[in-house]
């Protein structure tokens, strides 16, 4: 068997959407029994979004729920009501580690806030909010573009005349959740040297804010508001950048002393003694005449897997620009065992990205999400040792 | 005093430029001793060589450079030539003393060092050692290399970012780093906690490629159930609409809007004065805005080219519709939420005095109220300090090292054809905005930064 890291170790998860079940996930991923309370009926919202296999909805064949919920237990309790919210008490006795993603102070009316903590002083209570539980912005609604857009991380990411991007998919959203599981095993290495939980509380804003080096560090250094932004296209000049080949883009990084070893890349050594490959200061001056001479030629009439592989063989660091399709024929990816297929309840065996790191000893698993109230008597009668006939009760009432 | 996390662990740090340093970044911010490896004959250049404060250089640039201050608050600082066998020496006496080591070289550099985990595992069994490259210690690409570039290339990132007509961008932001750098300081944490209970380190191997691919999960799972790999869709998310930036008064200013329902369909076009455009049948369904976003984008932005970024945003919040100016770098270090949540940290660093830096943890915790950090280190800054306190070695062992090139604090050799400020007159002549002013603009928030904040009491250096 697989030694884990957590083993033993309990998480109550409140959270829906992604960033509260992105860094629930880790600990599922690593070995903590992580019990996802979902509400009766809908569950996450997460099983709504898809995708779907053949686009046709299933709240057990979301893609988004069944990455995010990998590996979890689910039970359905409705905390709005007093006896939903007293089986969500109870759990949290249990727990190591609480996550929620409420806006600020609506568990506390349910009697589920940080004030848990009074009966379970061990408990690590981690509140994730988009503006975080104090503050001007704290009851702003939020979604990932918005906190691209006030974490300050899109406006340089922009051409000339248009309009500021943010990243494809939800990275704020993703990666507010991998900070927020940096902030819980901080708690929680904490109490292992005091024996103290505390209340921690996560802002996605900050967290997505964070995670850009560039911008605030070059205003309070330097004033520079913004780099040069009248670019009407992001190409290539002089040796350096994203260059178009036969099938697609190659990002361009001759690296330190890079430029000898893309004279032997473009099949001609002795081009390094050229004045525009010897000369930075030339090779600026005459950048586009660089490109239609030299690299232009070569690169269209190659495929930029060819071409990637060429450069990093002679150490440098190209790369394509690779569709999520190219993922799935990839074999770095192959050898890693980067994408593992996993068997879900009902959507098939699929695909998904593992472990975000390798650790030798505890490597960490996939595994299949848990559909919705899957695990209601398995918990609620084997952890809190209720009834089965209370649990019916319960359900008729919608408790669960 | 409250005891940090990580009160107790001792971080030997050879990670360089961005995405390591990233990972040691946030360990320092959870209180661990991280001591900076660096080499007299080759310092941190990717980030001491360039953006330099004022933009000038001056007499020490590699002690005035924005990115590595940025990355290496509250770390300490050693040199050791480690292509030198005696710096080898001199390393593995450290190891003893130490609970992590953490390095982004080549996969195969560590082992021509004589260095890799096994080497380091023989000297002291508890330790944890985490690796970090772009592809992976294994597999048939473990020998390329990789910038942020490429960990956003070769992920798939890159081809879903950018203008729904095909334009791709990256993120411009570094994110392939930070995603590498906090996976691994997130996988430092486990293998922490792991050791707590169980007492044996292990090794730790990140891939920048997998760690931004640990963010795409719904986009790979579409792949494997549908064969339907995304592109570019610009600010787009289904079944927002509208979901955009929309241009405000000003120059390049930027409001962006999120309208995720019907509820705040209606709460928008209230905000907007109930112009008859929303009545036109290809905007009163949620589909139909879905299919018809760039219509609506003339008649949206009539109403937010009147307004100032900060008012549009605040009238559609107040009414329950997510929206944000698109902040610049100015705007996010004057940001009222940021500063009331002390998100920024004054330090006093005694060559370009006080300046503002994000906590690189930036959550509350109620039982460790934030502590203030040291500055970041100078070169070499704490040889003394590490090999007296922990090798217990004399001055004349130092001297020694010093005189054998092994250890020192200024750079050997200059590179690249040495430090430059940028050109900035150039610069501006193609779009870019800088302040001249920035350091008053920020002071009356932050209090006096900049070289003129310097205490010359005696009692600054910390």
């Amino acid at each position: 068997m697989t030694e884990e890291a957590f083993t033993g170790l309990r998480v109550l998860d409140l959270t829906r959407g992604i960033a509260g079940p992105y860094c629930t996930r880790w600990f599922a991923e690593f070995g903590a029994e992580v019990i996802k309370v979902e509400a009766p009926g809908a569950g996450d919202p997460s099983r709504a979004a898809g995708p779907f296999p053949g686009d046709i909805p299933d709240p057990e064949a979301s893609g988004l729920f069944l990455y995010l919920n990998a590996r979890k237990k689910s039970v359905t309790a409705a905390i709005e009501t007093a006896a939903g919210a007293a089986l969500a008490r109870d759990l949290a006795r249990e727990a190591d580690l609480f996550v929620e993603d409420f806006a600020p102070g609506v568990l506390a009316s349910h009697g589920l806030g940080p004030g848990l903590r009074d009966a379970s002083p061990r408990l690590v209570y981690l509140s994730i909010s988009s503006f975080g539980q104090t503050g001007p912005c704290r009851d702003y609604p939020a979604t990932d573009l918005t906190l691209a857009a006030a974490s300050g991380t899109m406006s340089d990411r922009v051409l000339a005349g248009r309009e500021p991007v943010r990243m494809g998919g939800s990275q704020g959203l993703y990666i507010a959740g991998r900070v927020a599981f940096i902030s819980a095993m901080a708690a929680l290495l904490h109490r292992d040297l005091t024996g103290e939980g505390q209340w921690v509380d996560l802002s996605e804003m900050e967290a997505a804010a964070v995670n850009d080096l560039a911008l605030p560090a070059t205003y309070a250094y330097q004033g520079v508001v913004h780099q040069p932004r009248r670019r009407p296209a992001v190409r290539g000049r002089g040796g350096l950048g994203r260059y178009p080949c036969r099938d697609g883009w190659v990002d361009v990084m001759p690296g330190v002393g890079g430029m000898k070893k893309l004279a032997t890349l473009l099949g001609d050594p002795g081009l390094a003694s050229h004045p525009w490959f010897e000369d930075h200061a030339e090779r600026a001056q005459h950048a586009s005449e660089f490109d239609d001479q030299f690299m232009d030629p070569w690169f269209s009439v190659r495929d930029g897997r060819e071409i990637v592989a060429l450069a990093q063989d002679l150490g440098m660091p190209f790369s394509y620009t690779a569709g999520i399709g190219d993922l799935f024929e990839d074999p770095q990816i192959a050898a890693r065992n980067a994408l593992p297929a996993v068997e879900q309840a009902r959507a098939g065996t699929h695909r998904m990205p593992g472990p975000a790191a390798a650790l030798s000893l505890t490597p960490g698993l996939v595994g299949r999400a848990p559909t919705l109230g899957e695990h209601n008597s398995e918990i609620y009668c084997g952890h809190l040792g209720r009834a089965p006939a209370e649990l019916a009760l319960l359900r008729a009432q919608g408790a669960i | 005093m409250p005891r940090l996390p990580l009160d107790g662990i001792r971080v030997l740090d050879l990670t360089r430029a961005y995405a390591g340093t990233t990972a040691t970044a946030y360990l320092a911010d959870l209180g661990a001793d991280v001591i900076k490896v660096e080499a007299a004959s080759r310092p941190d250049i990717p980030t001491r060589e360039i953006n330099f404060a004022e933009n000038d250089p001056g007499e020490a640039p590699w002690e005035r450079a924005a990115y590595f201050h940025r990355l290496n608050v509250g770390k300490r600082d050693i040199t050791i030539d480690l292509t030198n066998p005696l710096g080898v020496d001199l390393f593995k006496r450290l190891v003893p003393h130490c609970d992590v080591v953490a390095e982004n070289y080549n996969p195969q550099t560590m082992k021509r060092f004589g260095l890799d985990y096994e080497a380091l595992c023989a000297i002291n069994p508890r330790i944890i050692m985490v690796s970090m490259s772009g592809f992976g210690a294994t597999g048939p690409w473990r020998h390329w290399a990789a910038y942020f570039p490429a960990m956003e290339g070769l992920s798939g990132l890159t081809s879903i970012t950018g203008y729904p007509d095909g334009e791709l961008l990256n993120s411009s932001t570094g994110y392939g780093d930070w995603l590498l750098g906090s996976a691994g300081a997130a996988a430092v944490l486990i293998a922490l906690y792991h050791r707590n209970r169980t007492g044996r380190g292990q090794y730790i191997d990140v891939a920048g490629r997998e760690a931004v691919l640990a963010h795409l999960g719904e986009l790979v799972l579409d792949y494997s159930m549908n064969g339907r790999a995304a592109g570019p869709a610009g600010n787009r998310q289904f079944p927002f609409a509208p979901n955009d930036c929309y241009r405000c008064a000003g120059d390049e200013r930027w409001v962006a809007v999120s309208v995720r329902d019907e509820r705040d369909w209606n709460a928008f076009v209230t905000v907007l004065g109930n112009p008859a455009w929303a009545l036109d049948p290809r905007f009163t369904t949620p589909m139909g805005r879905w299919q018809h976003q760039d219509e609506m984008r003339p008649h949206i932005e009539a109403w937010t080219s009147l307004r100032d970024s900060q008012d549009a945003a605040r009238a559609l919040l107040l009414a329950g519709v997510p929206a944000s100016p698109v902040l610049d770098p100015r705007d996010i270090l004057l940001d009222p939420q940021m500063t009331e949540r002390g998100y920024w940290e004054v330090i006093e660093h005694p060559v370009v005095g006080r300046r503002v830096y994000p906590r690189q943890v930036p959550a509350h915790f109620s039982a460790i109220p934030g502590q203030p950090r040291t500055p970041p280190p100078l070169l070499g800054q704490h040889n003394r300090e590490v090999f007296t306190n922990l090798l217990g070695m004399s001055e004349a062992e130092i001297a020694a090292l010093e005189e054998q090139g092994i250890i020192g604090d200024r750079p050997r050799r200059a590179t690249r054809g040495g430090p430059r400020p940028h050109p900035f007159a150039a610069w501006r002549e193609k779009g870019a905005v800088i302040d001249e002013d920035y350091l008053d603009r920020l002071a009356p928030v932050f209090g006096p930064l900049g070289p003129s904040s310097i205490r010359r009491d005696g009692g600054a250096e910390t």
